[in-house]
């Protein structure tokens, strides 16, 4: 009776031991590992963002203007390059200069359109190349199509 | 001249049964198996952290190095930031992303896309009724690309007229 009860007792802690531990751990080992696939993806965004912002900062003249009235020109030559030869109606495109800060100037799109038409001009204005910096897009439904709102800046050339 | 039974000595003990001695044995090995699978486990946790804990050095130094890549002042990293991140996400990429979300009773009237150190995205939404708009809910968080999703005010009989607001997370893949 007495080896039975030995018995019973090892199987007892065996049970308590794995689920004391294993269940516990297991749970925390899987945290960890969505927490590490998630800095990971973060990182990887990061490393892009740190290639995209050392290229833009490198590439000078074309997102960078030495005045306000060169900025404003600049951006305004960039806005109609996107909308050119798209077919996108009620272009609007307003621009102001900034006095001082790193922004030269700052400018407004509005096109009217259909969807896939608006979204190519969205394209062109978020390129690198375009020659402005994207800081916000806007779409909106109007009149069965869509109306395209983005506003761009562009940078002071520092001296 | 008859036997006489021997007094002498000790009669021998009896042998425990072999299944008993079998018990103990089986359990001294769930003991040792509960054991090692503990360990495993607490070795598996600790490699996990570690390899946390590489990855966030790793963060932690892009994130430094974005400071100092440019070498130009803060504001302007900040402003080359913003647009670096939508050259990441274009509007088409997140427009496609969230046709892909949206019910077919669901229509989308307003989408404003704000670049930042993070993607904010403002959307005005009309849903048919309140199933479809509960369904486009779930579709968002769901699908990965949009994080804290966060619905506006509803009123659920008839026609769902809401904002809902959320973070780009697709970023460039």
């Amino acid at each position: 009776m007495r080896r039975i009860r030995l018995a019973a007792l090892v199987f007892a802690g065996s049970a308590a031991l794995y689920l004391a531990v294993v269940p516990p751990a297991r749970r925390e080992r899987e945290a960890a590992e969505q927490e590490h696939r998630q800095v990971l993806e973060e990182a990887q965004r990061l490393r892009v963002r740190v290639a995209n912002v050392s290229r833009l900062s490198r590439e000078g003249p074309e997102v960078r203007a030495a005045d306000g009235a060169a900025a404003v020109g600049t951006l305004r030559a960039a806005a109609l390059r996107a909308t050119a030869g798209i077919a996108v109606s009620g272009v609007e495109i307003g621009t102001g200069a900034s006095p001082r800060g790193a922004v030269a100037a700052r400018c407004r799109v509005k096109v009217h359109g259909r969807l896939a038409d608006v979204l190519r001009v969205a394209r062109r204005l978020a390129r690198p190349s375009s020659g402005l910096l994207l800081d916000s897009v806007t779409l909106a439904a109007a009149r069965g199509d869509v109306t395209l709102e983005a506003e761009a800046f562009i940078l002071r050339e520092q001296p | 001249m008859r036997e006489q039974p021997d007094f002498s000595t000790h009669p021998s003990p009896r042998r425990p049964p072999v299944w008993k001695a079998g018990l103990i044995i089986a359990g001294v090995l769930a003991l040792g198996l509960a054991g090692r699978a503990s360990w495993l486990e607490r070795r598996a946790v600790s490699a996990a952290r570690e390899q946390v804990a590489g990855a966030r050095r790793q963060l932690a130094s892009l994130q430094s190095r974005l400071g100092a890549t440019a070498e130009r002042p803060a504001a302007e990293v900040e402003l080359l930031s913003r647009a670096s991140a939508a050259i990441e996400s274009p509007p088409e990429r997140v427009v496609a992303r969230l046709a892909g979300a949206l019910p077919t009773d669901v229509r989308l009237d307003r989408l404003r896309i704000e670049y930042g150190d993070v993607i904010s995205l403002e959307m005005q939404v009309v849903a048919r009724d309140a199933s479809s708009w509960d369904l486009f809910l779930a579709r968002l968080v769901e699908d990965g690309s949009f994080e804290s999703v966060t619905p506006g005010s509803e009123r659920r009989d008839g026609e769902i007229r809401s904002v809902v607001t959320a973070r780009w997370a697709g970023g460039a893949r």
